[in-house]
């Protein structure tokens, strides 16, 4: 592994795992205080169709999780305040975060807004030892920013995932290089990154219930049953991993999908949807000032059948009508107007951050389209994004 | 029936070179890598084609019997490259085969029916007569820009226009866009005439000019799918390139008013020096300027950096801008006798263009768009 590599001297790695709790609520709390202590969800309208994108620990409480439906949370938890979320905060709250880890090591690897690992291997002189350095990183965090965060410290990304998690709320989990089985044993194998609904119930079946069965396995019997995968399990139960890496490139892709509160298969409100999230994920990039040379679309039947395409463009963009250009066409190849769609999603993806080629016979026309989007991300700045947008995503019936 | 026939070496291999220029290097359709040899009374005439480019052309021969058949290409050529400056006689045997003997050494070539050969189409009356030497230079400074990526087909091309008083000529990759333009009589012409000539076809008359120096005087015509160029006693063919071309007037920059003059010689090293540590895949170099002070910079993720300071005539804002090490190159290699060039920018973002700071009986400019940096 190439981090290895560059520091023959240690025997292990050393991972931290960065867990903001409960991010986007806290956030809110920061914004307006009087919600602290009060059972906070954000999704929005619990009328709607939806899911919960995060609660309070006082929803919690009642059973409320993310991606559970609103209208279950509702149930759960009816006195909860619910709230439509402000995503353009918690998108500044998680870069002021990235920089923060920026300044512990270079290879930060932000998994989402408020998630991130960090390869602390090779940083001893500058932070100490990993618990200190972990330490001061969860000060840091509160003292610049006022959220509370969780860390797994340890020698593998699986580990020091399980160990924030295990740390929640608000708390820091070193594990001991050559202690990674020993703390994973008592564990319920659902707690395992990769064991979900479909693998748990076949290792209960087995009479597997903690990772500590697991691990009293031998590699034949997991392969007998499980094959390729088994392999995979006997690793990740001694606390293994050989795949994982810490990507510190940035973003490797940007995307951004919506489901409809009613399945669809009207064609122009697809459409509309499709250029309504073309901008957004354009207007991503223009923030993070990079160009994507692949455009995607991701589409969701009501049956759950999911399709996704990608097409590769000859000169990387971030502008919007070129963006849903290309998804438009995706859509066209992939849609069957028989068939009502649930979700539909456009991502960005081969993130162009080094030099690039800019192409001469459409200059005049894309100096002036960069300019015109300059112009609108001004104003969405101020007013709220659906400020400003393409005609194409607006909806005559209702303008 | 059996053709037979003697042929000077050094006037053989010269055609024979040309010919397999042009004749197909890939097996898939086994003739067309073939060469047609056919005697006449006193003259062995060659043909080559690949469907897209064909030529004809053709040596002095001693012919005692006349007649016609088809030789492997590459493999004859190699022989007669190998064979000492004399007299070769070549002579078909049975089953197409054909025997090459030159002094003490003797080859059978396995040969192919003449009939399999296609034919290929007669040259309709000539529209204009173009100055070769003119010609020339014009496929060595716009030449390189032409765009090698099938799917743009209409850039697979330099953009050919001849007037009765001028010719012009364009290439560009939809990166960077060449154009020279000359005056000069074109005769038999009295109209403008505009053609798409295909790379390929380019870098053959190219080398056809090169062999046939500069003096004679290429004929032009074409008909509905083919462009004719006839060169003294050879003629290239080319399959028309038919599209439309760019508007390639609209991206001549006309609001360059930074201008930057520096010794050709200079420049081109400086870039070749700081390109050596540029990234390999973008090759993106970063230009800066400043009064009177131009510096070139590169970085390389994996082997690192490079810098370079020239002293230049610069006179307005300072800038940077971000250019493709390979597309300044290009120009610098072909851009002629002028000592100093000149490139004149806008801004970051916008197309530059570089030119010779004084032209010579060509007038050439050459539009490159900058890289992101």
């Amino acid at each position: 592994m190439p981090n290895e590599a560059l520091h023959p001297a240690s025997t292990f790695r050393q991972i931290l795992h960065v867990d903001m709790d409960a991010f986007y609520v806290s956030v809110e709390e920061l914004e307006n205080p009087s919600l602290r202590g009060k059972a906070v969800i954000v999704g929005g309208d619990p009328d709607r169709r939806g899911v919960v994108a995060a609660a309070s620990y006082e929803a919690r409480k009642f059973g409320v999780h993310s991606a559970q439906p609103l209208h279950t949370a509702r149930r759960l938890c009816p006195h909860a305040i619910f709230l439509q979320g402000h995503y353009e905060k918690y998108r500044e709250y998680s870069r002021a975060i990235y920089a923060i880890l920026g300044e512990m090591t270079p290879l930060v690897e932000m998994v989402s807004v408020d998630e991130a690992y960090l390869d602390m291997t090779g940083c001893e002189r500058l932070h100490g030892p990993l618990l200190a350095a972990a330490d001061s990183l969860v000060r840091k965090i509160k003292q610049r920013t006022g959220l509370n965060c969780s860390v797994g410290a340890s020698t593998s990304c699986l580990v020091s995932k399980i160990a924030s998690d295990q740390a929640k709320p608000h708390g820091l989990l070193y594990v001991v290089p050559g202690s990674e089985a020993q703390f994973l044993a008592p564990l319920p194998v659902r707690r395992m990154p990769g064991i979900g609904r479909v693998t748990e119930p076949r290792l209960r079946a087995l009479g597997i219930e903690t990772i500590g069965d697991l691990q009293r396995l031998n590699p034949e019997e997991l392969k007998s049953h499980f094959g390729r995968f088994g392999e995979w399990l006997y690793l990740r139960a001694r606390g293994k991993d050989l795949n994982e890496r810490i990507e510190a490139n940035g973003p490797q892709s940007i995307s951004h999908e919506t489901t409809f509160e009613t399945d669809t298969c009207d064609r122009e409100e697809l459409e509309r949807t499709l250029s309504y999230l073309a901008q957004r994920v354009g207007r991503r990039l223009r923030e993070h000032q990079i160009f994507a040379r692949t455009v995607g679309l991701k589409l969701r039947y009501a049956d759950f059948q999911t399709f996704t395409r990608d097409i590769s463009l000859r000169e990387p963009t971030n502008v919007d009508s070129v963006i849903y250009e290309h998804v438009r066409h995706l859509f066209h190849c992939t849609f069957n107007p028989q068939w009502k769609v649930r979700l539909l999603g456009v991502r960005v993806s081969k993130l162009e951050t080094t030099a690039f080629q800019t192409s001469l016979l459409d200059a005049a026309q894309t100096a002036k389209i960069s300019q015109l989007l300059k112009a609108a991300d001004q104003v969405r700045k101020r007013y709220g994004f659906d400020a400003l947008q393409m005609a194409r995503s607006l909806d005559p019936k209702k303008n | 029936m059996n053709m037979e026939f003697t042929a000077r070496k050094s006037e053989l291999l010269k055609e024979l070179d040309l010919a397999q220029g042009v004749a197909e290097k890939k097996t898939t359709i086994p003739i067309l890598s073939n060469i047609l040899l056919e005697a006449t009374d006193s003259e062995l005439r060659l043909s080559a084609t690949d469907l897209e480019l064909a030529l004809r052309c053709g040596c002095p021969a001693r012919v005692k019997k006349t007649g016609a058949s088809t030789v492997p290409g590459k493999r004859l050529l190699e022989v007669v490259r190998s064979l000492p400056d004399a007299e070769i006689k070549f002579k078909v045997l049975e089953n197409h085969f054909i025997q090459v003997t030159c002094e003490r050494s003797s080859f059978k070539l396995a040969g192919m029916a003449k009939d399999n050969f296609p034919a290929l189409p007669e040259a309709p009356r000539e529209l204009a007569i173009i100055p070769a030497g003119v010609l020339t230079l014009m496929i060595q400074r716009t030449g390189f820009a032409i765009s090698s990526e099938e799917s743009r087909y209409t850039l697979n091309g330099a953009l050919l226009l001849l007037k009765p008083d001028r010719i012009l000529m364009v290439a560009t990759d939809g990166h960077r866009l060449a154009q020279v333009e000359r005056e000069v009589q074109v005769e038999g012409l009295d109209n403008e005439l505009r053609v798409l000539i295909p790379k390929r076809a380019m870098g053959e008359l190219y080398r056809l000019l090169s062999q046939g120096g500069d003096q004679s005087p290429i004929r032009f015509s074409k008909d509905e799918s083919h462009l004719f160029f006839s060169v003294g006693h050879r003629i290239l063919i080319s399959r028309v390139l038919t599209g439309q071309f760019p508007n390639y007037e609209a991206v001549i920059p006309r609001e360059n008013h930074r201008v930057m003059e520096a010794k050709k010689e200079q420049i081109a090293e400086a870039i070749r020096r700081v390109a050596l540590l540029a990234d390999e895949r973008s090759r993106a170099i970063r230009l800066q300027l400043a009064k009177g002070r131009l510096e070139i910079f590169s970085s390389s993720g994996e082997y690192g950096e490079a810098h370079e300071v020239l002293d230049v005539s610069y006179d307005s804002e300072d800038m940077q801008i971000g250019f493709n090490y390979q597309y300044l190159l290009d120009f610098l290699g072909v851009v002629g006798e002028s000592e100093n060039v000149r490139m004149e920018l806008k801004d970051e973002q916008s197309a530059g263009q570089l030119r010779p700071a004084e032209d010579d009986a060509c007038r050439y400019r050459y539009v490159v768009m900058p890289m992101r940096v």
